[in-house]
């Protein structure tokens, strides 16, 4: 796992980084260290990463911008912060979890295990989703959002009215990000659940969900009983 | 004295005097009570005929002796020895008559049948008084000097008795001196009222009742704008207000003199003079309290200028009460000018005030007895009342200013120990303990001694408007030790030497300044540097605080906006909205300590930021 902190107190950085390597060994891959975001997220073209531990005031406008760019990223942000008044709205933007200062190895592995397990899912509800577009972030109420594409790198957001929104996340990101009520129906589908209004077995082991707005889109053959019995 | 000489004497005399002796005649109308008179045509058809003479015999009061070598008219010389006169007249029946010769006529005032039984007398002399040659009433004595002259009142009322009235022809005898007659007039005008005691004394009753209401009310007046004024605020406008309400409390006392108290007759010319000085006080001073009121400037040219229209209105008449609507006139005048100012310089309140007195000035007339009538002292009464009513105003804003500041600075009390008790400083502060308990116990021990320290000093200002300088920095060395430790860079604040530490100022004043320093100044060579300087220009101080450090792009500010306290919408007009709450927080201090007297501007120098504090300057709030 490759791992980007930002914070500008010396001592605490020293802190998370002793932390992560601890908790994650031989898992993590590279670890940088910056006091700002802002000369970091320069380098994050070339240099990719799958999670940024980021201290954060969300006070003012500038702090939700910087936030918003973040969360936008293709990399997991999990904030570490004292301002625990924050965490509320932090997870409404997509953060996977919220660890407040002063904080424990315990408390940061729990954390750390989001990202790392399988099906880890976002410690607080995500409102949004931030999408780039045009060089800006733009924020798209996630109960707007039917179901979510895989497309390697990056996900489609497929949204009620049919508009369709590029997402720089995987598709696992997303779907850690997203409540419960999105069920992954597919390797590269994951569904609002109430949405959908029937699974169909088409011939040659070919399943299908049908949405209630006609759709029909492709289910999992490994996923299929289980959803089957979900839908009763 | 035979009837050619006295012919004679009043030929020659009667022509020079005749000016004089008119306007003696009119002023003397003046004393005495003016009934409207009868339509022309139901006069008495007896012509009174009055007669004088200078000596003194007592057959003159014989009522067949033979007067008609006496000089005729009802005006005789003052000061100069003993008088009599005579008055022929034929008495109309259940009529009150004015017994005067120049213009005889009858009065009404009583109704159909009810007898005349009496005479009144409003005389500036002494004399004895005589009813078909039998003395009815004497005041004081009569005298051939000066010395041999008492004085009487200078009203008298006397009973005739029952069997010497009736209709047809009398003789009225009067026999006066009037050494201590003390008006510069040279002649003294005799004028009996022949009418019905009870009526005519229920009427004079009557009279003082609207004077005394006029004492009691300013009097009032004046109490209370004394006591406001010792009590409440020391406002010009009110010390004024309750001066004037005296001064006419004092001149209503005068007019209701008359009738409260029986003065000796000499009394008489200087109570009309203090009357007439006690409105010319009145009609300086309420142009004064208009300047003071609308805030005019040039005050002093305004009230030297109304001295020469002052002058101008003594000398419009000779009659005190014409002179007294003259100086009420020239007041109105003065101070519709003022109001017509104030109006065109939009003050609160001139329109009502210029209208009023607008009014007064179309309204106000003289009355004899009661010099100025009552339309007077109601408008006068509301532009009293106005003035109170504006001063009221006033209070209620500055109360309502008062409760705002006390509001706010408990507000800032409040911020004060919440941004320092915010998760942001606290935690953070802890979150390093944590680490560095683990790592460095010792540095451990330091840290949390110096956030104790931080904490301590806090408690202690929190409370206080202001505090010594030297605290202050006391605060921001703590502040800064546990900074350093925290950052990992040394962080020190240099303080020249020439810096008085006893100076006062708003609790976390160069603290906030600091904390901003910090988050958004990058260390320079590994160090957070601050320096204080003072230069002080008599009740001025300018304090500059220099931070060095390399300015922070504007990537992550709101990372360090320390508070997040709103304040109530005044204190929010007070330091104005749209920046940041650190700066608004010192906005606030400054203007609740030193309201319009501070600035402060910030600004980049070369190595760093620094920020101008100036305490004590006259100038217009602050600027960031």
């Amino acid at each position: 796992m490759r791992v980007l902190i930002v914070e500008d107190e010396p001592l605490l950085a020293q802190r998370l980084e002793r932390f992560c390597r601890e908790i994650l060994g031989e898992k993590l891959e590279t670890l940088r260290v910056a006091t700002l975001f802002s000369e970091a997220s320069a380098r994050l073209d070339e240099s990719p990463i799958d999670l940024l531990l980021l201290d954060l005031n969300l006070h003012g406008r500038d702090g939700m911008e910087l936030l918003k760019s973040s969360v936008a990223g293709s990399f997991h942000t999990i904030v570490v912060s004292a301002n625990t008044e924050q965490a509320l709205r932090a997870f409404e933007f997509g953060v996977l979890d919220f660890v407040p200062k002063p904080f424990s190895k315990e408390r940061l592995a729990q954390a750390l295990a989001r990202v790392t397990e399988r099906d880890g899912r976002a410690a607080g509800a995500a409102k949004f989703l931030a999408v780039k577009k045009f060089g800006k972030v733009e924020l798209v109420p996630i109960d707007r959002v039917l179901y979510v594409e895989g497309a390697g790198a990056y996900a489609e957001l497929v949204l009620d009215d049919g508009k369709r929104e590029l997402h720089d996340k995987t598709l696992e990101k997303l779907h850690a990000l997203l409540p419960p009520v999105f069920e992954r129906i597919h390797k590269s589908y994951v569904v609002r659940w109430n949405a959908v209004k029937a699974l169909h077995a088409q011939e040659g082991s070919r399943y299908e969900a049908e949405l209630r707005n006609g759709l029909r889109l492709p289910v999992g053959r490994t996923r299929y009983k289980e959803l089957r019995e979900k839908l009763g | 004295m035979n009837g050619s000489e006295n012919a004679s004497t009043s030929a020659t005399a009667r022509r020079t005097l005749a000016g004089v002796m008119r306007i003696v005649a009119l002023r003397l109308s003046a004393l005495i009570l003016v009934l409207p008179p009868l339509a022309a045509g139901a006069a008495s058809g007896a012509d009174p005929a009055m007669h004088f003479r200078q000596g003194d015999d007592p057959r003159w009061a014989a009522r067949d002796w033979d007067d008609r070598d006496w000089a005729p008219g009802n005006t005789v010389p003052a000061r100069a020895g003993i008088y009599w006169v005579r008055i022929r007249f034929t008495q109309s029946p259940g009529r009150q008559q004015l017994l005067v010769d120049e213009a005889p006529r009858s009065t009404a005032g009583l109704a159909p049948g009810v007898p005349i039984d009496s005479i009144f007398m409003a005389a500036p002399y002494s004399y004895e008084f005589y009813w078909d040659g039998r003395l009815v009433g004497r005041s004081g004595t009569v005298g051939a000097t000066p010395e041999m002259e008492t004085t009487g009142p200078l009203d008298n009322a006397f009973i005739i008795p029952g069997e010497l009235l009736g209709p047809g022809a009398h003789v009225i005898a009067v026999r006066l001196s009037s050494f201590h007659y003390k008006f510069p007039a040279t002649q003294i005008e005799i004028r009996p009222l022949l009418s019905n005691f009870a009526g005519h004394y229920f009427f004079e009753l009557r009279r003082p009742v609207f004077p005394l209401i006029g004492v009691g009310a300013a009097a009032v007046a004046a109490l209370i704008g004394a006591m406001l004024f010792w009590l409440v605020d020391r406002r010009r406008p009110l010390l004024l207000c309750s001066v004037i309400s005296l001064v006419l409390a004092l001149f209503y006392l005068l007019i209701a003199w008359r009738w409260i108290h029986s003065d000796p007759y000499e009394w008489f010319y200087p109570r009309l003079v203090a009357i007439t000085w006690a409105m010319t006080i009145i009609a300086w001073l309420f142009p004064w309290l208009l300047l003071e009121q609308f805030a005019v400037p040039r005050r002093a040219w305004w009230l030297i200028a109304q001295l020469p229209l002052l002058a101008v209105a003594w000398t419009m008449s000779p009659f005190y009460e014409i002179k007294s609507l003259w100086l009420c006139r020239a007041m109105l005048a003065a101070s519709a000018g003022i109001a017509g100012w104030a109006v065109w310089r939009r003050r609160p309140g001139a329109r009502f005030v210029l209208a009023g007195v607008l009014v007064a000035l179309v309204l106000v007339r003289a009355g004899r007895r009661d010099f100025l009538d009552p339309s007077f002292f109601a408008t006068f009464g509301g532009l009293v009342l106005f003035v109170f009513a504006a001063l009221g105003l006033q209070f209620r804003t500055d109360r309502w200013r008062v409760q705002a500041m006390t509001l706010t600075s408990a507000r800032l009390e409040l911020e004060l120990l919440r941004k320092n008790l915010q998760p942001h400083f606290l935690l953070n502060t802890l979150a390093t303990i944590v680490e560095v308990i683990e790592q460095d116990p010792k540095t451990a021990v330091t840290l949390i001694e110096a956030l104790a320290r931080e904490f301590r000093i806090l408690a202690r200002v929190a409370g206080e408007k202001l505090i010594p300088l030297g605290h202050e920095l006391e605060l921001c060395r703590a502040h800064l030790r546990i900074m350093s430790l925290r950052k990992g860079a040394r962080c020190s604040l240099a303080v020249a030497a020439d810096v008085d530490e006893r100076a006062l100022v708003p609790p976390a004043l160069f603290h906030t300044l600091v904390e901003n320093g910090l988050t958004h100044l990058l260390p320079c060579d590994g160090e957070h540097r601050f320096e204080l300087s003072a230069a002080r220009d008599g009740s001025q101080v300018r304090y500059t605080l220099a931070a060095h450090g390399e300015p922070l792009e504007r990537d992550r500010p709101a990372t360090f906006a320390p508070l997040n306290v709103s304040l109530p919408p005044f204190a929010a007009n007070l330091v104005g909205r749209r920046e940041g709450t650190g700066l608004r927080y010192i906005k606030a201090r400054l203007e609740e300590s030193f309201p319009g007297r501070w600035s402060l501007r910030g600004e980049p120098v070369a190595g760093g930021w620094q920020t101008v504090i100036e305490i004590g300057k006259e100038m217009e709030g602050g600027r960031a």
